[in-house]
């Protein structure tokens, strides 16, 4: 019983996680219409850099916690502007196509500037548990999940109510509609991109910290797939309660199906959820765009 | 510009001359062996450090022994780049220009791109990896230096049920993930401790936790092992997995210590954390010399590679090892093969005869093995299997066991 | 396509055909000599690369039909190659079937499998599409270990032995040689065939827009499925093939980077043409080839040893992805597109093209 609540408790932290990089995904497409497949590894990017400020230059926390913000803000940009900008108006496949170009080349920039040793990542949160009953939570997780419903109570009321948030949700409808507006296309993508370098960046201290790391954590991107796709890619409220579902989907997983596939179930799970999703309800929960069908 | 291109190719031309004449000079025999190593693929950082290494064992005995038998060992580092398909790819142009009479080979991409053909490409291949037990099988042209890691966990594990003070089947918790290689030794280890070490009241086991390969968080499946009350945790094998178990372990104010391999845990974390001192306790186990002994026989060949042979101090390391042994058993081999047919006569066939002639004695192997006797029935030293244990005291590296410690001889095929 | 001066069809089966005039059936007669002797009088390592990129070069054939002109994305060509590899293998190693059985048996399971994926096509797009196929390779990945050991070897794999066709025994690397191209030139023979006809047309018109291909009479539903089921039929084929050349199957030799890298292939090569599928194939693998070759040479160079191999590693990543990425963006229809307005201005000249 324990152990049930334990992995329930637990998969919905791991679940608020995965929706807190699932928000950057969300945030470029509900600005941009582009999906970057590429958010893993813009994660571990900003792994890796505060990595770079805290252990391996000794800065004191609080300056690496920026410099780490500031900098995956200016990668955000510098992707949108290289490499998205010239592709504005192309098709859906090109898009595709270029950001899973973007995820192979910046897996293989993090190769090259930080080898594929690992790397321990000092922790931001202190290292004891939370008690609960008869269970610890880790510290970091737990605040990390607050933070998430945080931002997301935050960015909701961003694109819902301010003008801002509100122009770029209408240049994620029709960006040619927009542009005939009047309203700023190009710095929506901007903001929306530099946003996601930051959220990114917050998920990966999140998830690292504390702990050794290797390139390998990247591949959280794409677990946090479905989450994003559960929620519907345009509602950022959703994916609080996709993070959930999904993790404790996950847990429960773990707990009863694991021991009898030898593992491994929590990890294809989201995926076999996806492809349900994807089968029944593409939208998700609350996306509001239709999906052309036949 | 018309002379500039003259000029150029004229360069070019001269030095290719060079070259093909700069070969011309021998009186010894050479023998090309190539390497199958991983420059662009997912294990390149470890072959950085495997490459010279290589280079070194055999410089060194082609100046030693090499040049008392008149044969010169040329080593050919090809890219594998880890990929069977690449490997597969590469091996015939591999045998067409080395025509090698003996290989080192690099891990499991190699040993699924290759088995099969070997016995018809009559070429014998050194590893330095331990077995996995799917490559447990007879009449195979390859040769590893460790033998299962089932073996050398095992023999960990009866060594740490004999120094526990207490008199009770010692409790024992798998904490694994899905990949493959990982399921194989727990499967192993488990059908081990169930068939022959609980009927004899040695050992139970407890629990059996499965955690993604990257875990976010694997305090559930820790609770659940501390809950059991276990002693000993076996079965992590990804960074990812140590960081998280150390997390929850820290969280849960308990060190239950794990066993595994030294490359796994220990020595990456020490690395990484400046600081062993989360894995106080913790076992590590492989059989061959130990990486914490500096004072060692071991130590003192690699520090006559490090004086004369380009090798650096910062070298040594789990990972290295496996280098060092599968240099240092290859060229033995090949020693022997001389022994044999003579420097003039070498071939893969003869090299792969005198794998089975005689055994390679600690001495011969410099110290970094036990002496390994090989047999048909398998690709490893299947007797007198010994290892030596290393863990964490007092914040310090050390080895647990000086003396090589034996391990269980009845292990059956899972 | 402009023909060369002077060439014009009189007939239906001459405005079909694909090579039309003397000149073009000496060139193909030249590249089929070249091709079929090269073993012959090439190194050993030469036949190695050659049998990869035929296996390659069906597959990525295959994709081409699906993903260039079905406009579906498919990112799970390799589970599929996977599902065929493994069916092959089975079937040869429990049932002893001959290989002219257990190859188009191969393609068939795997397109089974695809065709299940292409359902999910028919119902969504574009991104969504994509997922499902990477779900695909997850999916593939956790089915093949878990399933019992019995079938497919699960952590072991499947080894087998030298598949033998009316008595020639496959095991030297020139006979699986041309065992590997001639089946690779039916397939893309095949293929060729397949985008001519009726079917083909059916597929653009689908890529351009699905929504006025249904209101004009096409069963987008059908031939949605169908691009898949070809798709993976010839991945199959492929997997298939690469069973008996490597003879051992394990699914973790079939992961989601490889069907990044025969995507990368067509974008190189150019969408929407088998001959684009070729070229992009050939030009990539001979560029993985020239790294693998000079990776070592490199290190050895007392400069650059400081970089290091793993530099390399990181560095053909980089060159994958900034090659996709700078193909989309400068070059979005691909190589075959430069070959096209080259052979026009060579047709046409002198005038200008």
């Amino acid at each position: 019983m324990i152990s049930l609540l334990s992995h329930i408790i637990n998969g919905a932290l791991s679940g608020l996680l995965y929706a807190l990089v699932a928000m950057g995904f969300v945030i470029i497409y509900r600005s941009a219409r582009v999906f970057n497949f590429a958010q893993g590894e813009v994660v571990i990017v900003g792994a890796f850099l505060f990595w770079t400020f805290a252990q391996y230059l000794e800065f004191p926390l609080w300056l690496s916690l920026i410099l780490s913000f500031a900098i995956s803000l200016v990668l955000g940009l510098l992707i949108e502007r290289v490499v998205l900008r010239p592709l504005v108006g192309e098709e859906l496949f090109a898009l595709v196509m270029v950001t899973i170009g973007l995820l192979v080349f910046i897996r293989g920039l993090v190769l090259v500037i930080w080898g594929a040793d690992v790397h321990f990542v000092p922790p931001v949160f202190s290292m004891k548990g939370i008690k609960l009953g008869p269970l610890m939570l880790d510290r970091g997780l737990v605040y990390g999940a607050l933070m998430t419903i945080g931002v997301a109570i935050l960015f909701s009321w961003f694109f819902n109510r301010t003008r801002l948030g509100l122009e770029m949700t209408a240049v994620a409808e029709d960006h040619r509609i927009a542009l005939s507006l009047g309203l700023k296309v190009k710095r929506s993508i901007a903001v929306a991109w530099a946003i996601s370098g930051a959220l990114c960046t917050l998920a990966a201290i999140i998830f690292v910290s504390g702990k050794g790391m290797t390139f390998v954590a990247a591949d959280i991107g794409l677990a946090a797939l479905p989450v994003a796709l559960l929620a519907g890619l345009e509602s950022i409220g959703g994916l609080i309660l996709a993070g959930l579902l999904i993790g404790i989907s996950m847990g429960l997983a773990e707990h009863f199906l694991d021991p009898v596939f030898q593992g491994g179930v929590g990890a294809v799970l989201p995926f076999a959820v996806m492809i349900i999703v994807l089968l029944i309800r593409p939208t998700g929960l609350f996306g509001w765009k239709t999906i052309e069908r036949i | 510009m018309r002379k500039r291109v003259l000029i150029i190719l004229g360069i070019a031309l001269l030095s290719v001359v060079l070259c093909g004449v700069g070969q011309g000079f021998a009186g010894v025999t050479k023998y090309k062996v190539p390497v199958i190593s991983d420059f662009s693929g997912s294990w390149a950082q470890l072959f950085k450090a495997w490459i010279p290494i290589h280079k070194a064992v055999f410089a060194w005995w082609n100046d030693t022994e090499g040049k008392k038998m008149g044969v010169e060992l040329e080593l050919k580092h090809y890219d594998g780049r880890y990929d069977s398909s690449v490997i597969a790819s590469m091996w015939p142009g591999i045998l067409s220009e080395c025509k090698p009479i003996i290989a080192l080979g690099g891990g499991g991409a190699d040993v699924a791109a290759l088995q099969q053909r070997l016995p018809k490409d009559l070429v014998p291949v050194i590893y330095g990896t331990p077995t996995y037990g799917y490559g447990w099988l007879p009449d195979q042209w390859l040769f590893m230096v460790r033998p299962l890691y089932v073996q050398e966990w095992l023999g960990a594990l009866m060594w740490f049920i004999n120094q526990h003070p207490e008199k009770r089947p010692v409790k024992v918790a798998f904490l694994s993930c899905q990949i493959a290689a990982a399921m194989d030794i727990v499967n192993g280890v488990e059908k081990y401790i169930n068939e022959v070490l609980e009927p004899k009241g040695l050992a139970k086991l407890v629990a059996k936790e499965f955690t993604d390969v990257n875990p976010v968080d694997a305090s559930s499946q820790v609770k659940k092992v501390i809950d059991a009350q276990s002693d000993i945790v076996l079965g992590i094998a990804t960074p990812a997995m140590a960081s998280a178990y150390i997390r929850a372990c820290e969280m849960y104010k308990v060190n239950i210590p794990t066993l595994a391999s030294p490359h796994h845990t220990i020595w990456p974390f020490g690395k990484a954390m400046k600081t062993y001192e989360p894995f106080e306790g913790h076992l590590v186990v492989a059989a061959h010399a130990a990486i914490a002994d500096k004072s060692g026989n071991a130590y003192a060949f690699f520090k006559i590679l490090i004086d004369k042979y380009g090798l650096n101090d910062e070298l040594w390391s789990p990972s290295s090892m496996m280098a060092l042994t599968q240099s240092v058993l290859a060229v033995r081999a090949v020693e022997h093969a001389i022994k044999k047919v003579g420097p003039e006569k070498l071939s893969g066939q003869a090299v792969y005869d005198a794998m089975f002639a005689a055994p390679f004695t600690q001495e011969e192997l410099m110290y970094t093995l036990p002496t390994l006797e090989f047999t048909k029935d398998a690709p490893f030293c299947n007797k007198n299997l010994k290892v030596l244990i290393e863990t964490v005291k007092n914040g310090k590296y050390v080895v647990a066991t000086p003396e090589w410690v034996p391990t269980p001889t009845d292990v059956k095929k899972w | 396509m402009t023909l060369p001066a002077g060439v014009y069809a009189e007939t239906y089966d001459q405005d079909h055909a694909l090579i039309r005039t003397r000149p073009q059936w000496i060139w193909f007669a030249l590249l089929m000599i070249f091709v079929l002797t090269l073993p012959l009088y090439s190194s050993g390592k030469v036949t190695g690369i050659m049998i990869v990129m035929w296996i390659t070069l069906i597959a990525v054939v295959g994709l081409q039909i699906n993903v260039g002109y079905a406009g579906q994305v498919n990112m799970g060509q390799s589970a599929f190659m996977g599902v065929g590899a493994y069916t092959a293998g089975a079937l040869s190693f429990h049932f002893h079937l001959p290989i002219w059985l257990t190859i188009p048996a191969a393609g068939i399971g795997a397109a089974l499998f695809g065709s299940m994926f292409g359902l999910a096509a028919v119902r969504v797009k574009g991104f969504y599409l994509a997922l499902t196929t990477i779900a695909a390779q997850y999916v593939f990945a956790f089915i093949m270990i878990k399933l019992p050991k019995a079938w497919f070897g699960q952590i072991e794999g499947l080894r087998l032995n030298p598949v033998s066709l009316f008595g020639i025994e496959f095991d030297s690397d020139i006979r699986i040689y041309y065992l590997v191209a001639s089946v690779a030139i039916i397939m893309i023979y095949g293929a060729w065939g397949l985008v001519r006809s009726r079917t083909g047309r059916a597929l653009v018109a689908i890529r351009d827009n699905d929504n006025a291909a249904d209101i004009i009479g096409i069963n987008v539903f059908y031939y949605k499925s169908l691009s898949f089921f070809v798709g993976a039929f010839y991945a199959g084929i492929a997997g298939a093939l690469w069973a008996y050349y490597i003879r051992y199957v394990l699914s973790e030799m079939f992961t989601l980077w490889l069907s990044v890298w025969y995507l990368g292939m067509l974008i190189v090569g150019g969408m929407g043409s088998i001959l684009g599928a070729i070229i992009g194939t050939v030009v990539i693998r001979l560029l993985q080839e020239f790294i693998t070759y000079f990776g070592p040479w490199m290190t050895e160079f007392k400069l650059l040893s400081g970089i290091g191999g793993e530099i390399i590693f990181a560095s053909m990543n980089m060159l994958l992805g900034g090659v996709i990425i700078l193909f989309v963006i400068f070059e979005p229809r691909g190589l075959v597109h430069r070959w096209n307005i080259i052979k026009e201005s060579y047709r046409i000249w002198p005038f200008p093209h």
